[in-house]
């Protein structure tokens, strides 16, 4: 008897995108669960060539495989599971809505709309969504499925133990030493990422509490009009020499702005999990982030989840997490306990709950 | 209970939330603390929005104009050129063959879409000229401004008025805060609190008021229109108008006068302590009072304003011959 087969399709397969890891994540978890699993995609990255098919190679028609989609954006694959036999389930990693790029880039706010539309009509003829989070799952109930199961993100933060960049650690060590703390945000320059809200606060914060404080924001200018609009906000503030924003970096210099960094602060207005959370807590970095979407839930008690994100309160927050030694203690012991949360061996756990259940279901009950 | 207690109380999940929303609480006190010592004013929030919205593809102003007409330009122009370089010959040639079969069609209707938009250009390039005359024409019309020193004037001093107006405004204080905007020395402040009003006081910035803040009187450095504009809608039980109300221009005395109206509750009052223009002439001296952007009203010139946006006066006090306190009422709605 041949083994049971569950493919993935995903989007676009790019090293250093979470998304990507998570897939190869799960495609070690099914194939150790026994089963056959290839990864399919429109996109791939040279890098991930000898991992990653395309997905014209997807067979059809032959047998009955099972088909995982990773859901995050619009994409033509949506289309192909409408017209598969096979059963179908959907990892759902959240999609932006479109009304936060509305006025800044109208080609994100179509591709935005469609990805909400397809994310609806796939819910027709998927069995179930398996959401990283509550709030994606709620999302989903809210887009007409029935259906949504919670398995978090696999994320391996081992591959934060790699040697920080030496040329960047050097450069931000020489920058520590003209005195000031160091706030810390990664994620792509977008609108809902709200980064121009970081540099109101850090305004506030040198006026009231430490005049030599930096920011720096680590992302890539997905949205160019956004990016120019914050450069030249942060230039008109005389913030010029206080933010840094360093465009697309290698994993390298990531790891060595989370060890060169007092806090990290994220104003995200939407989220549908938020892993550079989790990362910051992997290196020990206090939080204080914007109350929004899952980010209650995937920060837990482990740092501070303003609700009022207003540049006053924000500055009182950091300045609270950097010089409070009995704070900093305990966000250390709950960010502990968060990572052992969501580490990877239980959330392989969870997640293979999920897909044995709906395999075994034959593909149409819910896990 | 205090964060060590706290922190004492356990290890658990439940513990770490209840000991952060402690923490939170100090937090948000100690903004309120802040805001109020003047740390953190509202319009400072309110001029950062304004900023950032001058960079945003929708908001563009002042001297930004010229680059989204430079950006408009740009874009002004639509490319009837497929791209069809390849390095790999099949699809160049596919491209190739799409480029033949589309391109007349594509001609067609850019042609027309660029006779549109060059059009669009010229008349924008045209409004940007009448507009910057304008502006021209404009700035050479609005005197340089006097340095501050020589516009600040004390104000009225409302000592005369004291026991009248603690009493008018106590009698209609459970709609809500009073606030005195310029307050000075704090003296109308300090004898509201004494009486049991909630009340608080802003001012642009002076010696006067740093004392009345070091007293314990909630004084916060703001300016009038900003903070204004800051404060929600009919939130405030009393506003009393002071020291701006005699340099201010006649357009920032329109924009002070539309929002009291905006923020006083029904029933509420506003009241204006204004010198007397005699008075303030012999004050300030005749190059002051010739070259301020804005001197005194007359009394009657306050009721006429104040009258125009649907308030009713009801009193004009007269303590002192070089001031006067006007009060006015914003009417309740009628009940059935």
């Amino acid at each position: 008897m041949s083994r049971i087969t569950v493919h993935q399709l995903v989007p676009s397969a790019v090293p250093g995108d979470a998304t990507t890891a998570h897939t190869l994540q799960v495609q070690r978890l099914l194939r150790d669960l026994g089963y056959a699993s290839k990864i399919y995609a429109t996109a791939i990255h040279r890098d991930l060539e000898d991992r990653v098919r395309l997905v014209r190679e997807l067979p059809r028609g032959q047998r009955r495989h099972f088909i995982l989609y990773q859901l995050s954006s619009a994409s033509p694959l949506a289309d192909l599971l409408l017209d598969l036999r096979d059963p179908v389930a959907v990892n759902y990693h959240n999609i932006t809505p479109a009304s936060f790029f509305e006025g800044w880039d109208p080609t994100a706010v179509q591709a935005l709309r469609s990805a909400a539309v397809q994310a609806a009509q796939v819910g027709r003829i998927a069995s179930v969504g398996i959401c990283d989070s509550a709030f994606n799952a709620a999302d989903l109930r809210d887009k007409g499925w029935t259906s949504t199961t919670v398995a978090p993100i696999l994320l391996d933060l081992a591959d934060f133990e790699a040697e920080a960049d030496k040329a960047t650690a050097d450069r931000l060590a020489r920058r520590r030493d003209r005195g000031g703390a160091d706030w810390l945000f990664v994620g792509a320059l977008t609108p809902h990422k709200a980064q121009h809200r970081l540099v109101e606060a850090l305004a506030s914060y040198r006026a009231t509490y430490d005049p030599a404080a930096r920011l720096t924001l680590v992302g890539r200018p997905v949205c160019p009009p956004y990016a120019t609009a914050l450069a030249r906000y942060v230039a008109a503030l005389g913030l010029t020499g206080a933010v840094e924003l360093t465009g697309g970096v290698s994993h390298e210099e990531l790891v060595a702005h989370y060890e060169g960094a007092d806090v990290l602060v994220s104003a995200s207005e939407h989220e549908g999990f938020c892993v550079p959370l989790l990362e910051a807590l992997h290196h020990d970095l206090p939080v204080v982030a914007r109350a929004a979407g899952a980010v209650p839930d995937t920060l837990g008690p482990a740092g501070i989840a303003l609700t009022d994100f207003s540049p006053p309160v924000v500055a009182a927050a950091v300045d609270r997490v950097l010089t409070d030694p009995d704070l900093r203690g305990r966000l250390a012991r709950a960010g502990a306990d968060r990572l052992v949360h969501f580490g990877l061996q239980r959330t392989r756990a969870t997640m293979a709950r999920a897909l044995k259940a709906w395999v075994e279901s034959g593909g149409e009950g819910t896990p | 209970m205090t964060t060590d207690d706290t922190a004492a109380a356990g290890t658990g999940e439940a513990d770490s939330r209840a000991y952060l929303a402690q923490v939170q609480r100090e937090i948000d006190d100690e903004v309120r603390r802040r805001r109020a010592a003047g740390d953190f004013p509202p319009s400072f929030e309110r001029k950062l929005d304004e900023l950032f919205a001058r960079f945003t593809p929708t908001g563009t102003s002042d001297d930004h104009f010229t680059d989204a007409l430079k950006l408009a330009d740009r874009s002004a122009y639509f490319d009837t050129k497929v791209p069809i370089g390849s390095r790999k010959t099949a699809k160049g040639a596919v491209r190739f063959a799409l480029w033949q079969a589309e391109a007349w069609f594509m001609n067609y209707v850019v042609t027309q879409l660029n006779h549109f938009s060059s059009s669009t250009m010229r008349v924008v390039h045209l409004l940007d000229e009448r507009v910057g005359d304008l502006e021209r024409e404009l700035s050479e019309l609005t005197p340089a401004p006097l340095p501050e020193e020589e516009v600040l004037s004390p104000g009225a001093d409302p000592a005369p008025y004291l026991e009248e107006l603690v009493e008018r405004l106590g009698a209609v204080a459970d709609r809500g805060r009073i606030l005195q905007a310029e307050c000075g020395a704090g003296t109308l402040l300090a004898a509201l609190g004494g009486a049991g009003h909630d009340a608080y006081g802003i001012d642009p910035g002076s010696s006067a008021a740093d004392a009345a803040a070091a007293t314990g009187l909630e004084v916060r450095r703001d300016d009038v229109l900003g903070h204004l504009g800051s404060v929600g809608p009919e939130s405030l039980a009393g506003l009393v108008l002071a020291g701006c109300v005699d340099r201010m221009s006649t357009a920032e005395r329109r924009r002070l006068v539309a929002l009291a109206e905006l923020t006083v509750a029904p029933g509420g009052l506003v009241v204006v302590l204004g010198t007397e223009p005699a008075a303030w002439e012999e004050t300030v001296g005749p190059v002051a009072a010739d070259l301020a952007p804005g001197r005194p009203l007359h009394p009657d010139t306050w009721a006429h304003l104040l009258t125009r946006i649907g308030l009713e006066v009801v009193a004009t006090l007269a303590g002192d011959p070089a001031s006067f306190a006007l009060v006015a009422s914003k009417r309740a709605p009628a009940t059935t």
